[in-house]
């Protein structure tokens, strides 16, 4: 707890210097948003409590509404004793009428969050008898506005039944019904002694424990409270080739699947003991992974398991692809190359030429936007290594005509004849930089009216040099 | 040029209309290396003529008043005598299918009986007196024998005329060797005069080269002068690029010949519009089928075009063309940044790239619909840009704000772009570089950045911005 405390201020600290530091040595608009641990703030668990009829059904002779009431008092009871920071409130649900008035609207908050409310939830609890029906969706839906506007708090919801809907309501629609309504909430199920077609519905709905005596529900509820209570942490292993988690140092978002809001972005980063480093992500969240990489990795649905440590792998076997232009001094040359995967036609990315790029491995196109185009087929980008392409440095066709006429700059690719360059009109000297190569270039002087005064002269560009025509 | 009246005199006085034709010929080939000394490389100075003849025991057979043999042995006689004097052309002689009976099936019965020389008319005739037809016909092993016949000299033009009454008779394939030979720039592309051959024969002949058939010996003569005639003279070629109208009014463009069998480039010409207000006629060896490129954006191709030398050939191609200006709004102060803008052009609902084009340029296009895809930060693509004939289109690309990037500790990062609730990474942060600058389209970003030697999430930073049309932006690191 202490550690954790710690932790919160660190953060706190951070975000203020940060805030302090820039906002008002620039005029734009800054927000940095920080991964801060949801269990910072106030905790609140609303119990959602079975009494239904079939509650009255015994357990070794006790009634298993009676074992779960005494358990729920001393839950209460001991996590407040130790957990200033921890609010209980209580919904019952089929207690108000009799099984054969079929009223599926019977569900009541018998006591509403507040502090130190311990002893008032047990008074409340002594007037409960179960008699009803399990109108548990409508049950549910109700539940949703016990909890007070408090973005900050982490919320759950542990019910416990013994049970399957008897109102019509479906578990699994419900949780559709909670991500249309944009609510991140995945309740903690302790069923009683539950069938196994019932399990798989609540399985559906959130966290489901069975449990089948008095111990076991005593047990289960400890490790309950735990999950609620402990940090949920986690890391992404980000494998390489090898599938060691060895990938790190790239940017990775994380969306809420439910909302698609961006949650958290950050940079993956190894830790002083150079694993992934451990998050702490609230956990109340489902959500979806993109890591940066290029092309992108993207990982749908993460599902955090609360109260413990999660390890989420993700494949991002990456390599380096180093582009240089020969014979260069400095890092820009204005010259852009084209990524594409190798046979797709869509641009990946477009990398500046003496850059150095990290990307998934596998083979991949290049066409450098140089004159004419520079294009490599199949590059192949391997883990952890780096390919390196080298482009010849551009020569100088310097032209002067000897009279006004048009132009045009051809290349063989082939035998084929490919147009590279064309001067619709040329009239003073004019420089053009092409890749090294032969050329032939086309003129024709604007005096002459015949297609036979076509002049043709080859010519070819050395790296770096000059080639000098008169047309 | 001269072919058209030439031609028709040709049946009555062929002999005299050869001289005169070699004569114009003669003077055509000087004129012609005067006029475009480039081009005029590749004419070649030398025509060679390799008869292949048939001597196969049905040529023996007789046809209206005369025999086949006897038939052509007098116009190839007639031929030779006519070209004798000429030291621009050189003949040779290869016979098939007349050293063995036709009872031994010999299948590489083929001989070259005279070899190319200038003024061997003699040698030519007594070869074909000498002849007596017996045996079978090996077309294809003949024809692949022809490759040793002529001398290497890539600056002649090697031509052959095939004169045959049957069809291949042994196990080859002559349309195979025509077309590996023609590859290998032994000869050109092969003429063929059938003798009066059924069409299924016939059929079988085209692909060796240009195909003709001889109902009688008249027409063989004919033929065979109009061959030679060809051979001697050359295309002329008048190529209409056709506006929306379809007036032939598009010039100024490159053209370029390619021989269709070898795949190699033989003229290119710009596309010209005479005084006259006509395009100008071009004039080409009239022995090869050409594959057309009019070098319009993007290019246009006619495959297989014959161009026989006897009128002026006009070939019209719709070209309609217009213009495309692409700019951006308003000025960019940066040049590096505004020239590093490309533009890649691709032919809607195509995926090939068929042109990159820089800010600020106007380029001509071929009339019709393309897809634009800006190398803006982050690219931008715009589909469907029509360019219309003689118009000009201007599309205009928001102007990009300039991002000015500096940075307090070394460290590893990438701009996201922010749309549509989700981050993409759209540049990733020169680690070696203390500051950066670039050009970013208007719209909402993130930084998100972690010094380089960091071993915490957390010390990973998030600076969210938004780029404004034409400003500055700077953020530090």
């Amino acid at each position: 707890m202490t550690e954790r405390i710690r932790v919160i201020i660190h953060f706190a600290l951070k975000t203020f210097w940060n805030l302090l530091l820039f906002i008002p040595a620039l005029a734009i608009l800054y927000s940095s948003y920080f991964i801060v641990p949801a269990s910072a703030q106030t905790t609140r668990i609303l119990f959602v409590l079975d009494a239904s009829g079939s509650m009255k059904g015994e357990w070794n002779g006790t009634s298993k509404f009676e074992l779960a009431k005494n358990i729920l008092n001393n839950t209460i009871d001991s996590v407040s004793r130790t957990n200033q920071k921890v609010e209980f409130a209580l919904r019952v649900f089929g207690h108000q009428s009799p099984r054969a008035s079929l009223n599926c609207k019977d569900t009541r908050l018998e006591a509403a969050f507040a502090k130190g409310n311990a002893a008032a939830i047990a008074q409340r609890l002594k007037a409960v008898h179960p008699q009803g029906q399990t109108p548990i969706e409508f049950t549910l839906l109700q539940s949703l506005d016990d909890f007070p506007e408090d973005s900050q708090s982490t919320n759950a919801i542990i019910l416990i039944t013994d049970g399957s809907e008897t109102c019509g309501g479906n578990l699994c629609d419900l949780t559709r019904k909670f991500e249309e309504k944009k609510i991140a909430l995945r309740p903690f199920i302790v069923g009683l002694g539950l069938s196994d077609s019932l399990k798989k519905k609540f399985e559906c709905l959130g966290s489901f424990y069975d449990v089948q005596d008095e111990d076991a529900l005593s047990t289960t509820m400890k490790i309950v409270i735990s999950r609620v209570l402990n940090p949920t942490t986690c890391q992404f292993n980000l494998l390489d080739a090898y599938g060691n988690p060895n990938e790190t140092n790239v940017e990775i978002t994380l969306y809420d699947h439910v909302t698609k809001d961006i949650r958290y972005s950050f940079i993956h980063t190894l830790n002083a003991k150079g694993i992934p480093d451990t998050l702490t992500l609230d956990q109340r969240f489902v959500y979806d992974l993109e890591v940066h990489s290029i092309p992108e990795v993207v990982k749908e649905k993460i599902q955090l398991v609360p109260g413990i440590h999660n390890v989420i792998p993700a494949e991002v076997p990456m390599g380096s692809l180093e582009i240089r232009l020969e014979a260069s001094t400095g890092n820009f040359t204005g010259i852009s190359c084209i990524v594409r995967k190798a046979t797709e036609k869509e641009i990946l990315f477009v990398q500046d030429v003496n850059s150095s790029l990290r990307y998934i491995t596998g083979a991949y196109d290049l066409e450098m936007l140089t004159l004419p185009r520079t294009i490599i087929k199949n590059v192949l980008i391997q883990e952890a290594k780096i390919t390196s392409i080298k482009i010849p440095r551009a020569g100088t066709l310097l032209l002067t005509p000897s009279e006004a006429g048009i132009a045009s700059i051809f290349l063989f690719r082939e035998k084929v004849m490919e147009k590279v360059y064309e001067l619709s009109s040329i009239k003073t000297q004019k420089s053009v930089s092409l890749q090294p190569g032969n050329y032939l270039v086309v003129f024709r002087g604007d005096r002459f009216r015949q297609a036979e005064r076509t002049k043709q002269i080859s010519v070819e560009i050395l790296s770096g040099k000059t080639s000098s025509i008169r047309l | 040029m001269s072919g058209k009246t030439l031609i028709g005199v040709m049946s009555e006085i062929p002999v005299i209309s050869f001289s005169l034709r070699l004569l114009l010929f003669s003077f055509f080939c000087c004129m012609f290396s005067l006029h475009t000394f480039s081009q005029s490389k590749s004419t070649p100075s030398l025509t060679r003529i390799l008869f292949l003849l048939d001597g196969s025991s049905s040529m023996a057979e007789s046809w209206s008043n005369t025999s086949k043999i006897e038939a052509a042995r007098k116009i190839i006689s007639r031929i030779a005598d006519s070209l004798d004097t000429s030291f621009s052309i050189q003949l040779g002689l290869r016979i098939y299918g007349h050293q063995f009976s036709s009872t031994e099936m010999n299948c590489t019965d083929t001989r070259l009986e005279v070899p190319f020389a200038t003024h061997n008319s003699e040698g030519i005739k007594n070869a074909l007196k000498a002849l007596h037809p017996q045996g079978i016909t090996p077309i294809a092993y003949s024809l692949e024998q022809c490759a040793r016949d002529f001398p290497t000299d890539l600056r002649a033009r090697n031509v052959i005329v095939i004169v045959t009454d049957g069809e291949e008779s042994c196990s080859g394939d002559p349309c195979e060797i025509s077309l590996m030979l023609q590859q290998k720039r032994i000869f050109l592309r092969p003429f063929i005069i059938g003798l009066n051959l059924n069409p299924d024969a016939a059929q079988k002949m085209q692909c060796i080269g240009n195909y003709f058939n001889a109902t009688n010996p008249e027409v063989l003569r004919n033929l065979m002068t109009t061959v030679i005639n060809r051979v001697l003279s050359s295309s002329v070629v008048q190529v209409n690029l056709l506006d929306n109208q379809n007036r032939p009014l598009e010039t100024d463009v490159n053209m370029t010949f390619y021989d269709h069998a070898t795949g190699t480039y033989r003229y290119n010409f710009y596309h010209t519009i005479t005084n006259r207000g006509v395009a100008d006629t071009m004039q080409l060896d009239p022995v090869l089928q050409y594959d057309l490129t009019i070098h319009t954006t993007p290019p246009l191709e006619r495959k297989q075009l014959n161009f026989p030398a006897h009128q002026v050939d006009t070939v019209n191609i719709p070209a309609s063309q217009g213009y495309l200006k692409i700019v951006l709004q308003g000025k960019m102060i940066n040049k590096n940044l505004n020239d590093k803008i490309k533009v890649l052009l691709r032919r809607a609902g195509s995926e090939e790239t068929i042109q990159v084009q820089n800010l600020q340029e106007t380029v001509k296009y071929l009339s019709g619909k393309y897809d634009l895809e800006v190398l803006t930060l982050p690219r931008m693509q715009i589909k469907n840009v029509a360019v219309t004939q003689s118009a000009t289109t201007t599309i205009e690309i928001p102007l990009p704000g300039i991002l000015s990037i500096t940075k307090t500790f070394p460290g590893i990062g990438s701009i996201m772009l922010i749309e549509n609730n989700s981050e993409e990474k759209i540049y990733q942060l020169n680690e070696n570089l203390n500051s950066e600058l670039l050009g970013l389209q208007p719209g909402n970003y993130a930084i998100i950045f972690r010094s380089k030697f960091s071993k915490k999430t957390v010390d990973s930073i998030t600076r969210k911005f938004q780029i404004k049309n034409g400003e500055s932006t700077s953020v530090k690191l």
